[in-house]
């Protein structure tokens, strides 16, 4: 019964999904209040059906109800509830009503929270919005439907991939597609301004939040996969520049890019078209990046079901959004208002700047990932385009980008002065200085590269405190008036500064792990112990034991440190048993200056009791994903500032009086 | 019904609350240029905000206030003509509402009758596997023992009682699990799961005898050497290994243990020849008796093996009765009563033992035996062989084409140092199968080794 109501419900949002699209543009063409606000209701109507929907499959995964295909071929009456309730999303199926829950969950949020939007635009919006709602909706009905049941039922499921039986993995997908689902916003808003024949500051103002909340959920979703990729594959990397993983950054880059050019069109007014183009092209990305992984083009733990005719479906999907769009703006931009002029030194000169280098990169990782899968449909040649290549064109790249980063906040609207921020920017400079001349003394010589990528890191780390340092007058005025000042600061500029910041941590780590990893992969006895990074590992054996569906060796490792501080730590190899796949759980213990990190390999062939043991010592490893944090915090301190949320008039009649209270 | 009144309602409440706004009346919207407007002057307070936290000059922002007031006079100069919003066409949007109602209802039910099972009830894993289930089917059952085990995985009994399931399922990983649980749990090693285990791994291979497997068949072996199952593989293990000649010496051994007509007889005997080396014959049929053609069991066939396995192994006395009363059934009551002596003779110790045996034999009208004379009879625990010899004879007087029981009868009067008697044995024995060359020569191979 559960999962026949989710079936129907799920089929009742596919037709309030077409209603949407179809009445609300009707009604903005009409200038007709009632059909508009259709659209509103719709999407909250679509979203709460769709939330009905999801409920009743995670219900059947919780049950453990087989006579549902989705839930016999992906879950198991064994498996930790936990993993129950992530297996909902862990398959083909359920990640696509995933999706289209997110998708409905935004438009629904434009439906409630933006009755500030001229009616119009909310109107078309929220059509487009509900357009890809359809696509998608009518993919997982007809070719990917979670409510196919089977009868018989079989007794038991066939478990999950046990890869992402894992807490990291578990939270990774539903962040990515609030990502990916959430530059369908801005896709809608701007395609809903080229119907509309306008973008202007106020488009860009309501645009920024989408965009910035899908930006950071994004970079959450990255960073966990990024993350659970170091300590699940234990080979202690952290990016692989794996295609699955290019596909969730290209459209970060694109995406990054695109939140720069919007402020410059919500102050002024400039870069308009350029914009939508962007926002265009970074949904674009995202469902290159879902086609990518979907299809089975890639084979990859991603790639649940390889079925070319899903690849199809995604990829008509693909061609008839994007190439809509692009049409749309090849006919409509010359039409849009050219927007206000500016010098090339400015901080509109600078986002473009920021905009050129994260587009250029983007279209590197793009031709990096693609190149070699275009090859091999043409040719049948299979190549490998790895971190070889992106090292030497992503990362020169992206160089520059980080050295103009902390500068640009501080040139000025239209005209900037760069002098004048080079001057305000002397302390800094003064400290990278120092940290680069502290590093080559510290590390005796060596390559200059390392010390000056260190001065880069701190450079990012310290050039947004001095801007928020200079705009509060830190030191230059009593400490009263400074806090003053801070308190007044808008909450956007402490985001900025927070999410710069944070990118600077992110480097400093990536440098630090990249220039001073210290490995060792030995063949270790019961007993006998080894020397990494200052401290003294002993491996006392290891021994089997069971969980509720693997078996592990579990090896138990003691670390005793200089001053003679000893703990144990534990790295298993594991099993699962209904999949016969291994899989390695490694031991990290985090120090503040780094990761030690164990990886427990193969038993040894012949000496009884050793094992392969892979350590590692990781320095700042932790910063590169504490670094994202701080991007992710940023955004959303930036969020909540309070000029997002007025600027709504209300009916004519007491428009002034609203605005007045709105000023104080 | 439930089920369509349940869908009936989702939509009905749907379709209101998507409609709500064509019930409502008429309401005016701001226009765009008011929109346009509060942001303008939002952008002004924000010059002053700048100004005075001195992140722009005066000049900067004198400039940036005449941009803003710029774009206000310029406000609404493409927008002329626009219509301002409100309720266009009530006539219009009511047939939009029909519209949508009809096309909610109609393409909802519509496709969930193409695509649902409505009449498919849900079955959720615990509901499945309680008590409640009725007629659970072979999966459901495993999976409630498999529940049981989650939560007792102690339960030796349990784990064996699902090995022969996860085998039949196909789930060999799962079978060879179980199996090593019930090694673990069991204090004394038994032979036939050791041989389970062996043959589940190797399954759970792709028929690979790997080296776990070959540890656990040459257990089993040494537990109990004339079981079957372990020798075949060991054999099998050799010839993967490229030793025809091993893998033949192993399989010739089970062929000369095995039961004369063991339906996989012929599958071992081509494996044989398949690596090169030639099959033992077939032990002469028992009791005269040839298994039927048809395929049915040979009752006297059976019979004789249940025997010869008591001979080896007499500590059955279930076993031992099940003798009796087949002797009994194709009446032949005196082996039936020796069958009897011999099982009380085994359980002269077991009080509980020999009262069955007693009953057994009251049943049958044999005079029964008290203890006593029961030892008496039985020496120091060795059956009496006297008492055997008589009933074969007589037996064989009665039925005389039995000829391994003519052997048999000739090797005891030899035991018992009457040759005469065995001579006499033997030259009845060949007087009853004078037309059988293969018996004959037998019955002469016989002689020669009791040197008569």
């Amino acid at each position: 019964m559960i999962a026949e109501i989710g079936q129907f419900v799920l089929i009742l949002a596919l037709v309030i999904a077409v209603i949407q699209t179809a009445v609300p543009l009707v009604g903005a063409h009409r200038s007709d209040t009632a059909l508009m606000r259709v659209g509103s209701t719709a999407a909250i109507a679509q979203f709460i059906l769709l939330l009905i929907s999801f409920s009743a499959l995670t219900y059947l995964f919780v049950t453990s109800d087989f006579s549902v295909s989705t839930v016999a071929r992906n879950s198991h009456s064994a498996k930790p509830m936990l993993y129950k309730v992530s297996g909902v999303w862990g398959n083909h199926e359920g990640s696509m009503l995933l999706w289209a829950l997110i998708l409905a969950f935004f438009g629904a949020t434009v439906a409630i929270f933006s009755r500030n939007l001229p009616a119009g635009l909310r109107a078309r919006v929220l059509g487009v919005q509900a357009s890809i709602g359809v696509a998608f909706l009518l993919f997982i009905t007809l070719t990917s439907n979670p409510f196919t049941r089977l009868s018989p039922a079989p007794a038991d499921g066939q478990g999950l991939n046990p890869l992402l039986q894992d807490p990291g993995l578990a939270f990774h997908p539903p962040f990515l597609y609030a990502g990916y689902v959430g530059f369908s916003m801005a896709f809608s808003f701007a395609v809903a301004a080229l119907i509309e024949g306008r973008v202007d500051e106020a488009w860009a103002r309501w645009v920024r939040p989408w965009t910035l909340t899908a930006w950071m959920m994004l970079t959450i979703g990255i960073s966990l996969g990024s993350w659970w990729a170091y300590y699940e594959l234990g080979w202690g990397g952290w990016w692989f520049w794996d295609p699955v993983e290019n596909a969730s950054l290209m459209p970060w880059l694109s995406g990054t890019a695109l939140l720069h050019s919007a402020i410059v069109v919500e102050k002024r007014g400039a870069l308009r078209t350029w914009t939508v183009l962007l926002a265009i092209l970074t949904f674009g990305l995202s469902l290159v990046g879902t086609f990518l992984v979907r299809s089975g083009v890639l084979t990859s733990v991603h790639a649940f079901a390889v079925d070319p005719e899903r690849g199809v479906f995604i990829l008509l999907i693909l061609c008839f959004f994007i190439g809509g769009a692009l049409l749309l703006y090849a006919w409509r931009a010359p039409t849009l208002k050219a927007g206000g002029i500016f010098a090339p030194v400015s901080r509109e000169g600078g986002i473009i700047f920021n905009n050129l280098i994260l587009v250029t990169a983007c279209a590197t990782v793009f031709v990096g990932t693609l190149y070699p899968l275009a090859l091999e449909a043409v040719t049948g040649e299979k190549i490998s385009v790895g971190a070889p290549f992106f090292n030497a064109t992503f990362v020169p790249l992206f160089i520059p980008l980080l050295i103009a980063l902390p500068i640009g906040p501080f040139l000025a609207w239209k005209r900037g002065d760069l002098l004048g921020a080079m001057q305000r920017l002397i302390v800094p400079l003064g400290i990278v200085i120092v940290a680069i001349i502290a590093t080559y003394v510290l590390q005796n010589g060596g390559s200059i590269l390392v010390p000056l990528a260190i001065g880069l890191a701190f450079w990012l780390i310290i050039g947004p405190m001095a801007e928020t340092a200079f705009r509060i007058k830190f030191l230059r005025v009593p400490f009263s008036e400074t806090l003053r000042r801070a308190a007044n600061l808008p909450r956007s500029s402490w985001g900025m500064m927070v999410a710069h910041l944070g990118v600077g941590v992110t480097v400093l780590g990536i440098v630090a792990i990249s220039a001073w990893r210290v490995e060792q992969i030995i063949v270790m006895s019961p007993g006998s112990s080894t020397e990494i990074a200052g401290v003294t590992l002993t491996f006392n054996g290891a021994k089997q034991r069971r969980g509720p569906n693997y078996s592990e060796d579990a090896g138990s490792f003691t670390v005793t440190e200089k001053s003679g501080r000893a703990y144990p730590m534990e790295a298993t190899k594991r099993v699962y048993t209904r999949q016969s796949m291994p899989t390695t759980e490694t031991g990290i213990h985090y120090y503040f200056d780094g990761d030690l990190y164990i990886a427990l390999g193969d038993r040894h062939e012949e000496k009884a009791g050793a094992y392969t043991v892979r350590i590692y010592f990781n320095p700042l490893a932790p910063w590169i994903w504490f670094g994202t944090l701080f991007m992710f915090f940023g955004g959303a301190i930036s969020l909540t500032d309070r000029r997002y949320r007025i600027g709504a008039p209300k009916k004519a009649k007491v428009k002034s009086k609203t605005m007045g209270v709105q000023a104080a | 019904m439930l089920l369509w009144t349940v869908f009936a309602a989702l939509t009905l409440v749907a379709v209101i609350v998507v409609l709500w706004p064509l019930l409502q009346r008429s309401r005016v919207a701001p226009s765009r240029q008011d929109f346009d407007l509060a942001i303008y002057k939002d952008q002004l307070r924000e010059v002053e905000r700048d100004l005075e936290r001195g992140v722009i000059g005066e000049s900067e922002a004198k400039a940036a206030r005449t941009e803003i007031y710029r774009k206000i006079i310029h406000l609404g100069d493409n927008e002329a003509g626009a219509k301002a919003p409100g309720i266009k066409s009530v006539g219009f949007n009511r047939a939009v509402g029909v519209g949508v109602f009809a096309l909610i209802f109609g393409a909802a039910f519509g496709s969930y009758a193409i695509i649902g099972a409505p009449g498919l009830p849900g079955k959720p894993f615990a509901e499945r596997i309680s008590d409640k289930n009725k007629n659970p089917s072979l999966d459901e059952l495993v999976a409630r023992v498999e529940v049981h085990l989650r939560k007792n995985p102690g339960d030796a009994r349990g784990w064996a009682i699902i090995a022969p399931s996860y085998m039949r399922l196909g789930r060999y990983n799962d079978a060879a699990n179980a199996l090593q649980q019930v090694m673990r749990l069991e204090e004394k090693p038994d032979p036939d799961v050791l041989s389970s285990y062996g043959e589940a791994l190797v399954m759970a291979n792709r028929g690979a005898v790997g080296e776990d497997a070959v540890k656990a068949f040459k257990e089993a072996v040494r537990l109990n050497p004339r079981q079957a199952t372990p020798q075949y593989y060991l054999g099998l293990a050799e010839l993967q290994a490229g030793r025809k000649d091993a893998a033949v010496a192993y399989w010739v051994k089970m062929l000369k243990n095995a039961p004369r007509n063991a339906p996989w007889r012929s599958q071992i005997e081509a494996d044989i020849r398949k690596a090169g080396g030639t099959p033992p014959a077939a032990p002469a049929p028992a009791a005269g008796k040839a298994a039927s053609d048809d395929g049915v069991p040979d009752i006297g066939q059976m019979i004789a093996n249940l025997a010869s396995r008591l001979e080896e192994d007499g500590n059955n006395l279930d076993g031992w009765l099940m003798l009796a009363r087949s002797y009994m059934v194709q009446k032949k009551n005196s082996d039936a009563r020796s069958a009897l002596d011999k099982a009380a003779a085994r359980f002269k110790t077991d009080a509980a033992a020999l009262e069955k045996i007693n009953a057994a034999r009251k049943a049958y009208g044999f005079e029964t035996q008290g203890a006593a004379s029961l030892d008496e009879a039985a020496g120091n625990g060795i059956p009496d062989i006297g008492k055997m010899v008589t009933g074969l004879a007589a037996r064989l007087e009665k039925d005389g084409k039995d000829l391994k029981g003519w052997l048999m009868l000739a090797r005891s009067y030899m035991v018992q140092k009457r040759s005469s008697d065995a001579k006499a044995a033997l030259d009845k024995a060949a007087g009853h199968f004078k037309t059988d060359a293969k018996a004959l020569e037998k019955i002469r191979a016989a002689r020669k080794s009791l040197g008569l």
